[in-house]
């Protein structure tokens, strides 16, 4: 067995973003929101349709498969297309993917995308699965809604449950995370909470869904697709556009096992994430550290996702992301880390973590809302149980 | 969309019918592995700790602790009434279990509470679920070593 091929960073960039509005009625199909935000991404990246050679998406329920994608958008000739489960666990193993397929030469420009309608379709807060009759799938339902784990919720409250035994973590604690990301959608005019600001008292009488999680602890649901055009840095040096240069996109599961997410509360230890494991792979990669990072965007599907991340990625030690996000100071523009500039999967909108992919671009382009003066390195996180995937972004 | 308003019930695959047709008998049956010996829980083709693919089923106590709770109070399904307590249950033969714990105070419960299977029989799935509560004959927790 030779070695690994060497991960050569910055041989990719993402060309062009592109989205359609955060709804919670979108009155059209995944398929018919996924070709709008296509066709926006490529014409922003200053391409057309028929440049695009490849597809990328990632699932956790009803999607708009690549190849049916490629037939309603009249592109011929695609070379490469993939799709992965797991939800937003894949949301940057996406990206890893279409990097990997432009350099092995199986494609040249590759349409990573997300479309979901997660308001008015199917509802992944409310209940993994509305069905009478669960299971038998690779999302392993019977041995959670009948036993009444029913959403993902009842996953991150176990999660955070043990990190208050363990660490002191305090429901305030969460509670500044939900109020910093909230700020940011007030900044953010696309953002679906825009006009509803929120205080830490907002938080702690939001009402309990799951203890210790309450309901401003919770992302939003919403119908949404959002798609990017990743290719080579040297095609892209041709473009128009301002590309966001890819230094290290990388997949990784947890230390014991990789199982679905009802798998998770039975692990020995929910405060040892995925996440633990990737990030030193994904910063040596890119050849950069947590102290060299300007601002991230943190898969946020609840507010204690994001305390377990700022500590596997370094921001702070292990036990201590509570007592970093106290006060909101540290993660707040200005901070030590500014985190999910667009508003978040909690006050901007829920597309199973792909917007925190355009927003990562936006901030290498210098045009986000809450454009951080100077910004030249983005983490970019996907989901965090027991597989996740990450990448670091950075200014031209 | 339709949303049920009975209890979510279990499909069964080829890994789990052993595990369901159990239930149904009200004897909790894992898979423990030929080569490691540890019990593993749900029902699954290979073994999570060496990836052995041999395998025995064998029934197991129906006891165990408490190792981390949730209350759930959003009415996600009507099936389930709120608040409930959602535990991870440590059971004795070392695999963990998710599942409700009834018969208690969700105000009052904590983990290390020493816990037993309860069965709720659903007819119309063949099988019954187990669910756990309080152990009545070892009192309160830290009295059983």
């Amino acid at each position: 067995m030779g070695a690994k091929a060497a991960w050569v960073p910055g041989s990719c960039v993402i060309a062009g973003i592109g989205e359609t509005a955060f709804t919670r009625d979108s009155g059209r199909s995944e398929l018919s929101l996924a070709t709008q935000a296509i066709t926006s991404a490529v014409r922003d990246a200053g391409l057309n349709l028929q440049d695009v050679d490849g597809f990328i998406s990632y699932r956790f329920d009803k999607t708009a498969w690549p190849g049916f994608l490629a037939l309603n958008l009249g592109i011929q000739n695609i070379t490469y297309w993939g799709e992965s489960n797991g939800g937003g666990n894949a949301t940057c193993a996406t990206v890893a993917q279409a990097v990997a397929a432009i350099n092995a030469g199986l494609a040249r420009t590759i349409v990573v995308y997300r479309s979901m309608n997660g308001y008015s379709g199917r509802r992944l807060g409310q209940a993994l699965n509305p069905e009478v009759w669960v299971g038998a799938d690779e999302n392993n339902e019977e041995y959670a809604m009948p036993f009444g784990l029913l959403a993902p919720v009842n996953v991150y409250a176990l999660q955070a449950a043990e990190y208050m035994r363990r660490y002191g973590l305090t429901s305030e604690q969460l509670g500044w995370i939900a109020v910093v990301t909230r700020k940011r959608a007030n900044e953010n005019p696309a953002a679906l909470m825009h006009d509803r600001p929120m205080s830490i008292d907002d938080h702690q009488a939001s009402r309990m869904i799951s203890t210790p999680l309450r309901m401003l602890d919770c992302c939003l649901e919403t119908d949404n697709a959002s798609a990017i055009v990743v290719t080579t840095a040297e095609r892209a040096r041709d473009l128009p556009s301002r590309p966001a240069v890819i230094l290290g996109a990388a997949m990784g599961s947890a230390s014991s096992s990789h199982g679905p997410i009802s798998y998770a509360p039975l692990e020995p230890n929910m405060t040892d994430t995925a996440s633990d494991w990737l990030a030193p792979r994904l910063y040596a990669q890119a050849g950069v550290k947590a102290s060299d990072i300007d601002v991230a965007q943190i898969y946020d599907s609840f507010t204690i996702a994001v305390v377990a991340q700022l500590e596997a990625y370094g921001f702070c030690g292990k036990g201590e992301g509570g007592s970093f996000v106290e006060g909101g100071k540290r993660i707040d523009l200005g901070g030590d880390i500014p985190i999910n500039t667009f508003g978040g999967q909690l006050s901007a909108g829920y597309v199973n973590g792909f917007s925190g992919v355009t927003e990562g671009v936006r901030q290498m382009r210098g045009t986000s809302t809450a454009q951080l003066p100077g910004a030249e390195l983005c983490l970019v996180t996907g989901g965090m149980s027991t597989t996740t995937s990450a990448m670091i972004l950075a200014r031209p | 969309m339709t949303v049920t308003m009975t209890r979510p019930l279990p499909r069964r695959t080829h890994d789990s019918v052993v595990f369901w047709d159990a239930c149904r008998d009200h004897r909790l049956v894992l898979q423990r592995c030929i080569s490691c010996d540890e019990f593993r829980y749900f029902p699954m083709p290979g073994c999570p700790n060496c990836g052995s693919s041999e395998f025995n089923h064998e029934e197991v106590e129906q006891r165990g602790s408490l190792v981390n709770f949730t209350v759930v109070h959003a009415k996600l399904n009507p099936a389930f009434d709120v608040p409930y307590v959602l535990g991870v249950v440590e059971l004795e033969c070392g695999a963990r279990m998710v599942s409700r714990i009834i018969d208690c105070d969700p105000h009052t419960v904590e983990v290390s509470t020493m816990v037993e299977v309860v069965w709720e029989d659903e007819p119309s799935a063949n099988t019954s679920i187990p669910a756990f509560r309080q152990r009545i004959d070892v009192g309160n927790r830290s009295s059983q070593t």
